[in-house]
């Protein structure tokens, strides 16, 4: 006989579930978004080192580093960075 | 290029010092950077002007040496002519000025008027209410013109309105009163000899017909009228009776005469008026001298004041006389048997308005230092003696 299900979902429960806060730390997770030569990097703490050569990020629970020729930041947000250049190579590590 | 760089935008360079850490700040306090590109020793980029004093804030915590290379924007076009006091005072005069000018007139506008008919409309407005562009409106004004308006008698109805320095006058022409039959008591004579051609009877009874001879005087329609069963009745005669008849008239016109003619110059003077206020202008060849007695023709324009087709309140009167010399004038033959002509024609308009000319004689005869000229003409008109 195929088991039944002992949870049922009850209106209140079905409540809950559509309010419920999101998991801790969702909107802090960073992104990161290549198309072409430009690369959109979303939720990072700080820039750790700049040049034309790489760009470091501190993310929340990390370091990013991208290492390219000509690196331009096109556009400086408080959590967006968008990024241009002939993109090498992308290191990600995690806190040391 | 960003939205923000075409109004107000700085670009700048940043050296020494954290730069990187100023990067992070910068995106922290919310400053959006714009076009960052690596520089030894630090960075160069794009901010809008209002946030470069917080972004210079924040390089002076970090030790960052911040300079700008270059303001890019409208605001840093115009800046220089806000830093004029000139074009601030002329400002503040001008815009105090041209609200209190909303109380002149600035354009006048008539609704389905004839070019003639506004012409002569504005002319009375201006002769007799004192209302044209740059004068100041009141209501008494505004009623003193409709009434001179309705007074010239080309117009039936006015409406003359003013509102935020636009002058509306509103006309309805006056129509010509219909005819009304009305005929006469008594009966209806000739006003000269002739033969009849036709007999347009309204009311009496015709004495004559066509093709009869009529003398000067002789009766044409009668007043009595007789019933069917012979009883004489009045009737009041009206009609007409158009008759064949002959006019002559002669004219002796002399082939050199002392005329008035030009001499070719002008004297012109121009007045702007406006508020109430006249200035008189240096006009060409000194202004008008003299007065009619010298054979001057004297001829005034009114015309609106315009800067670049946009009118202005300001009314320009340009009085041009053209200076006339007595001279002796010789007629050719030609010329002096076309005025003597042109002017027995004019007799006969004035004897015999609308009269059909079937034919006409000329005989010219030259003396000396005269041109004589006699014609006679056939007419077909109507010959009642009303």
């Amino acid at each position: 006989m195929p088991k039944q299900h002992d949870k049922r979902l009850t209106a209140g429960g079905w409540l809950r579930l559509l309010f419920r806060q999101p998991p801790v730390g969702m909107y802090r997770q960073p992104s990161v978004y290549i198309t072409g030569a430009q690369m959109e990097i979303e939720n990072f703490r700080r820039i750790c080192a700049y040049d034309e050569g790489k760009l470091c990020l501190e993310l929340y629970g990390g370091t990013f580093t991208v290492y390219g020729d000509e690196l331009q930041i096109l556009s400086l947000a408080a959590h967006r960075i968008t990024l241009k250049g002939r993109f090498i190579r992308t290191d990600f590590s995690d806190k040391g | 290029m960003e939205p923000v760089q075409l109004w107000a935008g700085v670009e700048f360079s940043a050296r020494n010092g954290d730069t990187e850490g100023l990067l992070g700040d910068a995106a922290r306090a919310g400053l959006h950077l714009y076009r960052i590109s690596a520089l030894p020793g630090g960075f160069a980029g794009r901010c809008a002007a209002w946030r470069y004093r917080k972004l210079a804030a924040l390089a002076r915590r970090r030790r960052v040496r911040l300079r700008i290379g270059r303001r890019r924007g409208l605001f840093f076009r115009l800046r220089p002519l806000f830093r004029r006091s000139g074009l601030w005072v002329g400002a503040a005069i001008f815009l105090p000025a041209l609200l209190w000018s909303r109380g002149l007139v600035w354009a006048v506008e008539y609704d389905g008027l004839s070019a003639g008919q506004q012409a002569r409309a504005a002319a009375v407005l201006r002769e007799d209410a004192g209302l044209e562009p740059g004068a100041r409106v009141s209501e008494a004004r505004l009623t003193t013109g409709e009434y001179a308006l309705l007074k010239s008698g080309e117009f039936s109805w006015a409406s003359v309105n003013f509102f935020g320095g636009r002058l509306t006058v509103e006309l309805a022409v006056a129509k010509q009163p219909p005819a009304v039959f009305s005929g006469k008591l008594q009966t209806l004579h000739a006003k000269t000899g002739g033969t009849v051609t036709a007999v347009n009877l309204k009311s009496g009874t015709a004495l004559v017909e066509p093709g009869q001879q009529v003398q000067a005087g002789q009766p044409l329609i009668g007043t009595a009228r007789s019933e069917r069963d012979g009883t004489p009745i009045f009737a009041p005669a009206a009609g007409s009776v158009t008759a064949r008849f002959e006019w002559q008239t002669e004219y002796d016109q002399p082939l050199s005469a002392e005329a008035p003619l030009l001499t070719g110059r002008a004297d012109t003077r121009l007045r702007l008026r406006c508020a109430g206020l006249a200035l008189a202008l240096p006009g060409r060849g000194g202004g008008p001298r003299g007065t009619d007695a010298d054979g001057g023709v004297e001829i005034t324009r009114h015309v609106q004041l315009e800067l670049g087709g946009l009118p202005l309140p300001v009314a320009v009167e340009e009085t041009v006389r053209y200076r006339r010399r007595s001279a002796t004038v010789s007629y050719p033959d030609d010329l002096a048997l076309a005025m003597a002509r042109l002017h027995c024609l004019r007799a006969l308009e004035a004897e015999w308005p609308g009269a059909e000319i079937v034919a006409q004689a000329e005989r010219v005869q030259m003396t000396s230092g005269s041109l004589h000229y006699t014609v006679t003409y056939t007419l077909l008109d109507d010959i009642v003696d009303i």
